[in-house]
């Protein structure tokens, strides 16, 4: 009978995480989506009118649409898209152990934890968004089917990491000084104009093009414009490298600060 | 005896020192503990209010780790069952239920723990309805029915029982006393009650330390003696 029982038989350690981020995954999720009556459609909806009410205006003013190798709403709404992913993943990271706090009474369940499936959740939430976003920019008649979309993906993917990173860096912030979310979310909002989102960033002077190029988000919205747009000539210097050299150097460290921090963090 | 000798200690705390750093400082909660908890002896932590009961319940329970010393566990030990936590506010009961299973690698078995949960419980239909809505005596039954539902070694409660009404405690009490040989219990309370009835031996934490006695009574002796409150049971006999 002993051996019917969950908590009878030993776990290894890799299945007792396993078991946690399904838990948490499928919690995290019935949490998104029932927030409030509206949640499941304001999900989709808020990035999709996010990105038509931008389009509308700088549809409207008019100067800088000429877009080297690419058509204009296209490149805008790919932009956009990018960069809702990001900060999503990045604010939704930060706010997780402030979430879940009551979970923590369970050993098995790390602040980590809570970030890591959070984030995980959200890029796959994000990317069906994008995926509706394509979907309905061509209906509208708009080039927007990826020339190659794999490589898109890789992309994604890899700025998805930087996304995580900052997330369990900022989390680890958060938990200690509840106030600096608003700080993150005032430094969170000029990478907006900084990541050459709604203003290509190829008319502007060299020499500060050098220093925006220290952003890894402006590498990864002009890579992502690349693969969809072939004839798209991303602005000069950015790396997918480098790229992934900010999302290796955000995740370790991000985990390093869970692993020094996290007896505290679920102390508090 | 000479078997609690020869086996190992269920639980062990070696010198164990534990302090809280507040924004304007903090004072060393537990200076120093050292005990041992043999296997199949329920245990009643007394004490002042803030003594250091929920702080050391927390440590047993792996949600904290001691500034220095360490506690070493030989067995499975449940999470604090108390009015603290573990439930998540904007969930049903249902739904923390499940997630606590699932945690537990219990998805084969998730209905059956669900069932043994709202048999336990009682709590009806509100075992649907969001935690926040709960009032403290369903959280209590909700949290001791699950942490029930797994086969644990020793079950750490914090207040649990305190706020439960009369059917509750003798359900609890129940409980314990069929598990009676498999596993145990590390109880803080402040009914003398329910400790006498579910515990055999007594730690005493007094000024950072903690006192072991093989007998509870002498544990709750000692305590009241420090606060200069005689129990209720020695002026009971003066009466007589």
């Amino acid at each position: 009978m002993k051996d019917q029982n969950p908590a009878s038989s030993v776990r290894s350690p890799y299945l007792v995480a396993w078991h946690v981020w399904s838990a948490l995954f499928m919690r995290e999720f019935v949490s998104r989506m029932t927030t409030d009556r509206f949640a499941p459609v304001w999900l989709f909806l808020q990035p999709v009118l996010h990105v038509v009410i931008l389009v509308g205006v700088r549809d409207f003013i008019g100067s800088g649409r000429l877009i080297p190798g690419a058509e204009f709403i296209p490149w805008l709404v790919i932009g956009i898209s990018t960069y809702i992913m990001f900060r999503t993943l990045w604010m939704q990271g930060m706010n997780a152990i402030q979430a879940n706090k009551a979970l923590f009474a369970y050993r098995q369940v790390h602040p980590a934890d809570t970030v890591l499936v959070r984030c995980a959740m959200e890029a796959k939430l994000q990317s069906f968004v994008l995926m509706i976003m394509v979907f309905l920019f061509t209906g509208l008649g708009y080039d927007m089917i990826p020339d190659a979309p794999l490589e898109a993906l890789e992309v994604l993917l890899a700025m998805s990491f930087i996304g995580l990173g900052m997330g369990l860096i900022t989390s680890v912030l958060v938990s200690f000084f509840p106030e600096s979310s608003k700080i993150v979310n005032l430094i969170a909002f000029p990478l907006y104009f900084l990541s050459g989102v709604i203003l290509p960033i190829q008319f502007m002077p060299h020499g500060i093009q050098e220093y925006l190029l220290y952003n890894p988000l402006l590498h990864a919205v002009e890579l992502i414009r690349a693969e969809f747009f072939s004839t798209y000539h991303p602005v000069r210097g950015v790396s997918l490298w480098y790229v992934y050299q900010w999302a290796i150097c955000t995740v370790l460290f991000g985990l390093a600060l869970h692993v020094k921090f996290k007896v505290r963090m679920v102390a508090q | 005896m000479i078997n609690k000798q020869s086996e190992p200690a269920m639980i062990e705390a070696k010198d164990v020192w534990k302090r809280y750093h507040g924004p304007f400082g903090g004072g060393w909660v537990l200076k120093g503990v050292d005990f041992k908890i043999p296997r199949g002896v329920s245990v009643g932590l007394v004490g002042k209010n803030g003594a250091g009961k929920s702080t050391l319940l927390r440590l047993i329970g792996g949600m904290d780790s001691p500034d220095k010393g360490e506690i070493i566990e030989r067995c499975r030990v449940s999470w604090p069952i108390g009015l603290g936590g573990g439930f998540q506010g904007s969930m049903t009961g249902r739904q923390n239920v499940k997630f606590v299973a699932r945690i537990h690698g219990g998805n084969a078995d998730i209905d059956r723990i669900i069932d043994e949960v709202q048999e336990f419980a009682e709590i009806g239909p509100a075992f649907d309805q969001p935690i926040r809505t709960y009032s403290s005596g369903m959280r209590s039954r909700l949290a001791f029915g699950l942490s029930l539902a797994f086969n644990f070694d020793i079950y750490l409660s914090d207040e649990a029982t305190a706020v439960g009404d009369v059917t509750f405690k003798q359900k609890a009490k129940k409980a314990f006393k069929e598990r009676v040989g498999q596993s145990s219990l590390i109880m803080v309370s402040h009914s003398t009650k329910i400790l006498e009835d579910l515990c055999q031996s007594g730690i005493w934490l007094h000024d950072g330390k903690a006192i072991w006695f093989d007998d509870l009574k002498d544990a709750i002796d000692a305590y009241y003696d420090s606060v200069g409150h005689k129990p209720n049971k020695k002026k009971a006999k003066q009466t007589k």
